[in-house]
């Protein structure tokens, strides 16, 4: 077998313009001769001067020569030889490998450097470090190889926007303001501590649980709770009383029999629909190896805040908000990768206090940074003249129904069944 | 047949004290004494039986010849003809010159057929050869190299020698049969003759582990393809690596074959299987 010949593929793919677009900048330093290099700097002002979408040794040729008058005969030689086997076309799927080994060559060459100044004593965290270069590596090879096009037909999407396709909410008020949750979606839900956060994310979460068993049909793809707040126990009792519409004591005159049965039943027929994870000090690679491994339909962050981030992932951010922002862009990335709903809580911080509307900067630790990475915001607003309603807002809702007015309702907060209550025309009035 | 080594001079030195090293003089009806350059061999070709006489130098003396021997080192690297005195018969040499031959599976026609020979004045091997661009060259082996204070283990012309020493097959009248379409580059001469003598592919040694790019442009212009074959130590394969790289910019279909000896040391079979890559 003859050795894999990295330079001359390299050639052959740059020479269609758009490759070279695409690749020219990402050859890393080191991976393939000084010599390639220099040919492909050169197609790129070949292609500037040239309207040809690939380059064939007949026209690049005599341009090339023009660009060195001072060459010698065997410069000459040396270099006709080096770019006349452009002409011939790179075997089919050669391309992908090409890229990799380039983005590999580039990720070994940095590992060894880091290695070296390691051994020499330089000042170096290497594990940190190798894993900031892997990181980068596989953000790259996310991006480069796998590039996908978006593709959306005309009639899926006219589909999807007529009957609102997607995790419809309980809530009627949010339900007319908001389309369904799909795929992808990232929102944040977000109130001052102690006033039903998680209330209000079980009411909603075990509605739209048993709707995953229609929307995905194909496959199993439960609904997520992360935790990392109070224990877990706590979020699972909450979720049984949403679900049912009772209250503790309604349960245990149930009976806990019965009420296992109600409860599977309200879940669509599995228990497993809705699972809680506890995940305290678990960093963000343990969280997406979960993702990955349950495959999940709609995930609940509560709160991404807790999660331990390590590597490069928080863009060597030096402020509170700027690490939060990039958490946050993170969890949304892991939406749209792994095809998934993302909701996560957040509290709105002291200013916030005793407004029905809280505003869009008094999320917790963040002005700015939260608030971009989600596509939507819902604020429970408290007003302590009226302690049993919560008032519906959104502070952003890139998922506004067309037509629909902002969201902006008072609803009945049952605090002992878990469950946000529309309020009827004339009621708390 | 036997040799007598003497340990005291013999009374026949008094007549051979004035040869040079690589003549040799009859001395009587039966007697022929010859000088390598370190001993002196007499050959009785009546009674077939021999006598050697090494005789030992003082420092002084050792050190005189050592610096007439860098001297003449010298004056011969620079010139691209043959350095002479040429004594081309095996039997003429001392044994670790014949030793090193052998010991790369070259009989004594191999040996005339590439045109090696002694150099008694250098004291060292000389193996003649044409380059990639069709010039002759030389290297000259040092057969009992030990550190730089003997010289250098290769002595080659200063000039630029245009890379690469050239063993066809059909040069030799071999390779009609089995003939592989591919340059075989390796490091030094005797693996290169190997190759050519055993494989049928067209040896080219390095005579080291580069090449330039001169070179390279006329291997590729020559041979579609090529193996690299250098030795299996680190330079070895540091040096195969760019040498690939270089073959491979004027696309070159190139194979690397890394084995467990250098190559000059492995049998005619390892050698036609490897390369024929049935066997590594």
């Amino acid at each position: 077998m003859a050795e894999f010949n990295l330079n001359m593929a390299v050639l052959r793919l740059m020479k269609s313009r758009k490759n070279h677009d695409r690749y020219a900048k990402m050859i890393p330093a080191g991976t393939v001769t000084p010599e390639t290099a220099k040919i492909v700097k050169r197609m790129g002002e070949f292609f500037e001067t040239v309207q040809t979408d690939v380059i064939r040794h007949e026209e690049f040729w005599p341009w090339l020569r023009s660009q060195y008058p001072m060459w010698k005969e065997k410069d000459v030689a040396a270099w006709k030889q080096m770019t006349a086997p452009i002409d011939k076309d790179n075997p089919l799927g050669y391309e992908e490998k090409v890229i990799e080994n380039l983005l590999a060559t580039d990720l070994g060459n940095k590992a060894l450097d880091l290695i070296t100044k390691w051994q020499t004593g330089g000042e170096v965290n290497l594990g940190e470090a190798l894993r900031e270069a892997t990181e980068a590596f596989d953000a790259q090879m996310e991006r480069k190889v796998k590039a996908t096009v978006v593709e959306l037909g005309w009639d899926e999407m006219v589909e999807e926007d007529t009957h609102n396709v997607g995790f419809q909410w309980r809530l009627g008020p949010i339900a007319r303001a908001l389309r369904s949750l799909r795929p992808g979606d990232f929102g944040i839900i977000a109130m001052r501590p102690d006033r039903g956060k998680t209330s209000l994310i079980a009411s909603e979460v075990t509605f739209m649980a048993p709707q995953a068993l229609t929307l995905f049909p194909d496959s199993f793809r439960p609904v997520l709770w992360l935790n990392n707040e109070g224990p877990g126990r706590r979020i699972v009792s909450r979720t049984r009383q949403a679900a049912l519409g009772m209250s503790v004591s309604e349960i245990r005159d149930m009976g806990p029999d019965k009420a296992r049965k109600a409860y599977i039943k309200a879940m669509g027929g599995r228990e497993d629909m809705l699972q809680v994870v506890d995940i305290h000090g678990w960093t963000n690679y343990e969280v997406e190896e979960l993702i990955r491994k349950k495959n999940p339909s709609l995930v609940v962050f509560d709160m991404i805040d807790n999660i331990q981030f390590v590597g490069s992932m928080t863009n060597n951010g030096e402020r509170n908000d700027q690490v939060l922002e990039a958490m946050y862009q993170w969890a949304r990335s892991l939406g749209v990768r792994y095809d998934f709903t993302g909701l996560a809580t957040s509290q709105i911080s002291a200013p916030g206090e005793g407004l029905q509307y809280p505003l869009q900067t008094q999320l917790k630790d963040s002005q700015t940074g939260k608030q971009g990475a989600c596509d939507f915001i819902i604020t429970g607003g408290f007003d302590p003249n009226r302690p049993a309603s919560r008032f519906m807002g959104t502070t952003k809702a890139k998922l506004k129904l067309e037509g629909a007015a902002p969201l902006r309702a008072e609803v009945f907060f049952d605090e002992d069944r878990a469950r946000f209550v529309e309020m009827e025309e004339g009621d708390g009035n | 047949m036997s040799t007598v080594f003497h340990t005291s001079e013999p009374p026949w030195f008094d007549d051979v004290k004035d040869l040079k090293p690589g003549e040799s003089r009859r001395i009587n009806d039966a007697d022929k004494v010859s000088f390598n350059g370190r001993g002196y061999h007499l050959w009785s070709f009546r009674e077939k039986t021999s006598e050697v006489w090494s005789p030992q130098l003082t420092l002084a003396e050792k050190l005189a010849n050592d610096k007439a021997m860098r001297e003449r080192e010298e004056a011969a690297a620079q010139s691209q003809s043959l350095p002479l005195p040429m004594m081309a018969h095996p039997q003429d040499w001392p044994s670790k010159a014949r030793v090193w031959m052998h010991k790369a599976d070259l009989s004594n026609p191999d040996i005339l057929r590439m045109g090696a020979y002694w150099n008694p004045e250098m004291q060292r091997v000389v193996l003649p050869f044409m380059t990639l661009h069709g010039v002759s060259s030389w290297i000259a082996r040092h057969v009992d190299w030990r550190s730089k204070t003997d010289g250098q283990k290769y002595l080659k012309p200063n000039g630029k020698q245009g890379g690469g020493a050239v063993y066809d097959p059909y040069q030799f009248g071999w390779g009609a049969v089995g003939r592989v379409d591919a340059a075989v580059l390796t490091e030094d001469t005797l693996s290169a003759y190997r190759v050519a003598r055993d494989t049928g592919g067209t040896g080219v040694a390095l005579n080291g582990t580069s090449l330039d790019r001169d070179a390279i442009l006329s291997i590729a212009r020559q041979f579609p393809a090529a193996v690299v074959w250098l030795d299996p130590d680190y330079y070895g394969q540091l040096g195969a690596k760019r040498v690939i790289t270089q073959l491979q910019q004027l696309d070159v279909s190139v194979r690397n074959i890394v084995s467990e000896a250098d190559p000059k040391n492995l049998s005619r079979d390892t050698l036609r299987a490897m390369l024929k890559g049935t066997n590594g």
